[in-house]
């Protein structure tokens, strides 16, 4: 990748014990392309259909998510049938148009909130690592603060006070996870920067912005990308738990959350146990499908990021 | 007191337990207001049956009342909502867990019964002058409390005095705030003064925030009253535990011990009632109904009542004050998929006013609105709101609450009408978003005594809680004559004007009454009807027992 | 290194101080007041007001604070605002008992079996008992906690028919046959839960471990992988494994409240959302500080660990 041979120039400079050349073989830039496993293939097979959904599924959806397929009828949980192919749900709409709504805001609320997260987290988070002690220091104990606070409480106080729409669940975890993205990306820096690769470039005078770009990122880009794919699970999560409570994405929208939360009586005394299964399969698959990719992502960046999560 | 015309659509022969348990139910509660074999008869060929079966039912519904009590057992009943909030304190309580612990520890001066006149409990007799501005209560003698003490007027006139004054934090201040003073006689008689007569004054003295409590005590950790179970354990939001209180005056309660706590998710509480770990729950949603009376030894405690939920539209400001764009609205809702659909038709149809008949007042000459499109249509484009955003602001403050809005949203869709149904939360609502000023808003009330009660407590245009800041002085003086109408033609004929105003001129979409319904183990007996609230008004624990020990 | 452990513990005070603010500024940002919440419908001016001077909630913000914080650190956490006559130590001893149960059977259920099937897991990579285990944690992981639960009542209540649906009475009434049966499913479903992070970490930092030279040359040695593992990487992996078991534990103490309210018992974590519930400032303060201290405390207990496990931690460059 990005690194230039004056890194290895370092290595042999620099006199190591033999301990210490094993450490600088693993912990150098990954090198030779990235390739997907089959079933990393297979996963970015899942999310792409999820995607393509959550763009165009409101477009492609036989109802509205408030409608009712059949006006008529009082019943709800209905079994798959003509018109409704998944069924209907709680308050007799139709599923499978709630949850191609629903992806779009599923996936949209927690990949807005994760993104938030992330500019944050990262740009405080490396920042911090380079900045030097001062400005590391009250970063580190602000951030520390933040991660002490338990996440749901913090949602729920938080939605309690400003009410429920989508931006604040969107700010609301981006909040959350932004101490967690913090502490990864300055723990990754921090590892970085005392790297004997980054120590040679600073010893040859090498500016912040070199360091930054040519030494840190391409070293922190796996681990945070697959880093990345855990949080967007996590904000699925965070929002079906205030659903749960509430707090969550309100009627009539449509997300997958909040749909196994309202459909939870389907288990107990539905016609039909699609109505929760569906969402909750979207939930799965779309998690299992991002786990792929990022399996395959840490296992090349060097199955180190898990330690530091 | 004669039953209603419409009773349930059964067809053909069949037996008393064939009925769906709610129905009967009602049959049993027509039996304990006094229905006779005839009526029942009656009422089930009107409904479709043969003559033998009314009879046979009759006599099922007979013995089902008079079954008698068995001591012992302990019962664990499941609320719902319960949290640090929870009191013993009778002029605070809010909840309906409150109301059945107020009414495990304490007794009230007078009883309601289920069809909402009332009988003497703590006062043995209860006197009235003839403009209903002096109320008198002569109390029961050798009433005991827990703690031995011999219950007398003093205790009485400290429950009462609670509820006056600038700075009471009584929430039953506004049904009582025309009594001026309150006297002792002498040891065993109690005396009220009134400034405004109130002939519903003793109504209200049977109702939650009335119970008999001790002179002078201002601890309420625990609850010495005079009812039929002492306080073992009260830790709020946690639980409470009853045993029976061996002296109490009408004998003790018939369990060995009572526990009470809530559950405040309804899957979870149905969980709990499903696989027996609670013997009674409190809101079994209609969804669930079909569930509940499909499994063994579970049954449906279901009262029919004039509880309801509504849309409000503010009178005072625009555009919740444009009369044809509220008739537009009132023809969008779509009622009976509220009733049927949400409800699984336990509760009835709605008629943008609060009086339906469970209360005795109930005017049946007012005609029924209907969905209808075209009309709601004319009224919209009358309107000139256009596509203007019409915002209601929703909380699932009861069943139904926000699937009113959605239902109304579905079909005003059709006619061009833009509604933004903003859900918020429940905790905080009444304080932040009930009559403060937003134009739509949902609400919900449980049911009043009396017919009179309840237009006061909601449309008087200076109640406290006129929420739709209606302000009409012919409904206001109406409202205040009727209270002094002996004459029962006149009195029908002004509460039928009263309630045709609301339906008229109010502020109200009222789309549904809703029952209380609950669900108990078979073998849980003794149960009352009352419709005030939950578990037949909270006043089953004196009667209720188990028939299984 | 004596130094370093005072450092800890000096920024651990540091963030709780901090916390203190945050959670003190922000509960107060809540709409409506708890002399609003307690009178609900039936709230009228006069009520209001005289129910408000009684709770002090008409002093100004930075002496409710200081009047607080003051208190909190002499242990009286004071009266509920919302209840009025319960004082908060009264509803906290009420239910830590649940709390206390649950984590702690989680704890020592959970913790293990989670560790010892990741560490399983690391030691044969790439097997199908691995793919098994990360897939199985990963589903798991989806599972919004809530069907979980739905999951494992209808299966353990209504088919198996064992156990309780909910967690009825008090803990003191109870043999531990009862125990058992009201307390199984809150602690099977937060097993699941706890289990499938804790699986995916442990695997990762043993694996991660297993990467290092030394490993290597110790496999090249021709020891074999169980001892190599069970001596070598594993004592190596403590540090991020302690740090994940940290996490977790504060999660079971803090952030159960689903559980809590959908099992219907009383415990700490639904007691804060009642007091949001109920816009009760002092009762969310107080077990924000609680629930804080909580985490503060396990992740220096944490950090100690991996900082003894850790020569190179030990002396920082």
């Amino acid at each position: 990748m990005s690194n230039n041979e004056n890194n290895e120039d370092k290595h042999y400079v620099a006199p190591f014990s033999k301990e210490v050349s094993f450490d600088e073989l693993q912990d150098a830039p990954p090198s030779g392309k990235f390739r997907l496993s089959i079933t990393g293939k297979l996963g970015v097979i899942v999310v792409a259909f999820w995607l393509f959904i959550a763009i165009f599924g409101q477009f492609l959806a036989p109802y509205e998510e408030n409608d009712l397929p059949f006006p008529d009828d009082y019943s709800e949980f209905q079994k798959p049938r003509p018109g409704a192919w998944l069924g209907t749900d709680v308050d007799d709409r139709d599923i499978l148009s709630r949850i191609m709504y629903g992806a779009g805001r599923t996936i949209g609320i927690s990949l807005a909130g994760v993104l938030i997260a992330y500019v944050i987290g990262v740009t405080l988070g490396i920042g911090s690592s380079i900045a030097g002690s001062r400005i590391d220091q009250v970063l580190t104990q602000f951030f520390n603060i933040l991660l002490a606070i338990p996440t749901i409480m913090f949602g729920l106080v938080v939605v309690a006070a400003v009410g429920s729409s989508i931006p604040v669940l969107i700010i609301t975890a981006g909040a959350i996870f932004s101490p967690v993205v913090f502490r990864l990306s300055r723990a990754l820096g921090m590892e970085i920067m005392v790297m004997d690769f980054v120590e040679a470039a600073k010893v040859r005078g090498e500016g912040y912005r070199w360091i930054i770009f040519k030494e840190i990122w391409p070293n922190a880009a796996m681990p945070l990308i697959s880093d990345f794919g855990l949080r967007f699970i996590y904000v699925i999560l965070f929002v079906s738990s205030l659903s749960f409570l509430g707090l969550g994405v309100q009627p009539p929208l449509a997300d997958w959350g909040s749909m196994v939360r309202e459909n939870l009586g389907a288990l107990q005394y539905g016609e039909s146990v699609i109505p929760i299964l569906a969402p909750a399969i979207a939930i799965a698959s779309l998690t299992v499908a991002i786990n792929l990719i990022v399996d395959d992502v840490s296992a090349h960046a060097g199955g180190k990021l898990s330690g530091r999560l | 007191m004669s039953l209603r015309k419409k009773g349930p659509k059964i067809m053909g022969d069949f037996e008393f337990s064939d009925l769906k348990l709610h129905q009967q139910q009602e049959i049993v509660n027509a039996v304990r207001k006094g229905a006779t074999r005839r009526d029942i008869m009656t009422w089930m060929m009107a409904a479709g049956a043969t003559a033998t079966t009314g009879g046979a039912i009759f006599g099922s519904a007979s013995q089902v009342w008079a079954s008698t009590p068995k001591r012992g057992g302990r019962l664990v009943c499941a609320g719902d909502q319960h949290g640090p909030a929870d009191t013993l304190d009778p002029i605070l309580c809010t909840a309906s867990v409150d109301y059945w612990r107020g009414r495990m520890f304490y007794g009230n001066l007078v009883r309601l019964k289920a069809d909402l006149s009332w009988e003497p409990e703590l006062a043995e007799e209860v006197l009235v002058n003839s403009d209903a501005t002096k109320w008198t209560f002569k109390l029961r003698k050798g009433v005991e409390f827990h703690n031995g003490k011999t219950m007398n007027a003093d205790d009485v006139v400290y429950t009462l005095s609670r509820h006056m004054g600038e700075d009471t934090k009584s929430i039953g201040k506004s049904q009582f705030d025309m009594v001026t003073s309150v006297k002792k006689v002498n040891e065993y008689e109690v005396e009220c003064n009134l400034e405004t007569p109130n002939a519903d004054l003793v109504n209200s003295l049977g109702t939650f925030h009335f119970r008999v409590v001790q002179d002078g005590v201002e601890d309420f950790s625990t609850a010495i009253g005079t009812g039929p179970y002492r306080c073992k354990e009260f830790k709020p939001g946690v639980r409470t535990v009853g045993t029976p209180f061996e002296n109490c005056w009408h004998g003790p309660g018939y369990l060995d011990e009572m526990e009470h706590f809530g559950i405040g998710d309804p899957v979870a509480r149905l969980n709990a009632f499903m696989a027996g770990d609670v013997d009674m729950m409190v809101n079994l949603p209609g969804k669930a109904v079909k569930e509940v009376e499909a499994a063994a030894g579970k049954e449906v405690w279901s009262v029919e009542s004039g509880r309801y939920t509504s849309i409000v539209c503010h009178q005072g400001v625009s555009p919740s004050n444009n009369r044809d764009l509220i008739r537009a609205m009132q023809m969008c809702m779509d009622r009976t998929r509220v009733v049927k659909g949400e409800l699984k038709g336990l509760g009835s149809v709605g008629n943008d006013q609060p009086i339906n008949k469970a209360y005795f007042d109930y005017s049946p000459d007012i005609p029924q609105r209907e969905l209808d499109l075209d009309k709601a249509k004319f009224h919209f484009e009358k309107s000139g709101v256009g596509s203007t955003t019409i915002p209601i602001i929703a909380a699932e403050v009861s069943q139904a609450a926000t699937f009113q809005c959605l239902a109304l949203q579905r079909e005003a869709k059709k006619i061009g009408m833009n509604i933004d149904v903003q859900k918020v939360t429940t905790d905080g609502y009444w304080g932040a978003v009930w009559m403060q000023g937003s134009p739509f808003n949902v609400t919900t009330w449980n049911m009043r005594p009396t017919a009179n009660i309840m237009m006061t407590l909601a449309y008087k245009s200076d109640s406290n809680w006129n929420e739709t800041f209606w302000k009409s002085e012919k409904f206001d003086k109406t409202l205040v004559q009727v209270r002094g109408v002996t004459d029962a033609a006149e009195r029908k004929q002004m509460y039928h004007d009263l309630q045709m105003d609301i339906h008229e001129n109010g502020g109200s979409i009222t789309p549904a009454h809703l029952n209380y319904t609950d669900a108990c183990a078979s073998y849980v007996k003794g149960r009352t009807m009352v419709p005030l609230n939950n578990w037949g008004g909270a006043e089953a624990p004196p009667y209720i027992y188990r028939d299984d020990v | 290194m004596f130094r370093i452990i005072l450092t800890k513990i000096a920024a651990g005070l540091l963030t709780t101080l901090g916390v203190s603010i945050v959670i003190f500024l922000g509960t107060n940002a809540l709409p409506g007041d708890a002399a609003q919440i307690r009178l609900g419908q039936a709230a009228t001016e006069d009520s209001l007001r005289a129910l408000r001077e009684e709770l002090g909630l008409n002093l100004p913000l930075y002496q409710q604070y200081f009047r607080w914080l003051f208190n909190f650190l002499q242990g009286e956490f004071g009266t509920s605002l919302a209840s009025g006559n319960v004082t908060i130590a009264q509803l906290i001893s009420d239910r830590y008992e649940n709390t206390l149960i649950v984590s702690t059977l989680t704890a020592m259920i959970g913790v293990p079996i989670s560790v010892g099937l990741g560490i399983m897991a690391a030691m044969f990579p790439g097997t199908i008992y691995d793919r098994f285990l990360t897939l199985g944690s990963v589903t798991l992981v989806a599972a919004p906690e809530f069907f979980t639960a739905t999951l494992m009542v209808l299966f353990v209540v209504f088919f198996l028919g064992i156990g309780n649906a909910v967690v009825v009475g008090s803990i003191e009434d109870k043999n531990l046959a009862e125990l058992i049966t009201h307390f199984i499913l809150p602690i099977a479903t937060l097993c699941l839960v706890i289990a499938a992070q804790l699986i995916r970490m442990t695997r990762a930092a043993v694996l991660n471990v297993m990467n290092s030279p030394y490993i290597e040359m110790a496999i090249l040695k021709g020891i074999p992988r169980r001892r190599v593992v069970m001596r070598h990487a594993l004592l190596n992996a403590i540090g991020p494994i302690v740090n994940v078991i940290a996490i977790n534990l504060a999660y079971v103490v803090t952030g159960v409240i689903v559980i809590e309210v959908y099992f219907g018992y009383a415990g700490l974590a639904t007691l804060i959302v009642q007091g949001v519930q109920t816009r009760d400032y002092i009762l969310i303060q107080t077990l924000g500080m609680i629930f804080c201290a909580t985490y503060v405390i396990l992740m220096m207990i944490a950090d100690l660990a991996s900082i003894l496990s850790n020569p190179r931690l030990r002396h920082p460059k």
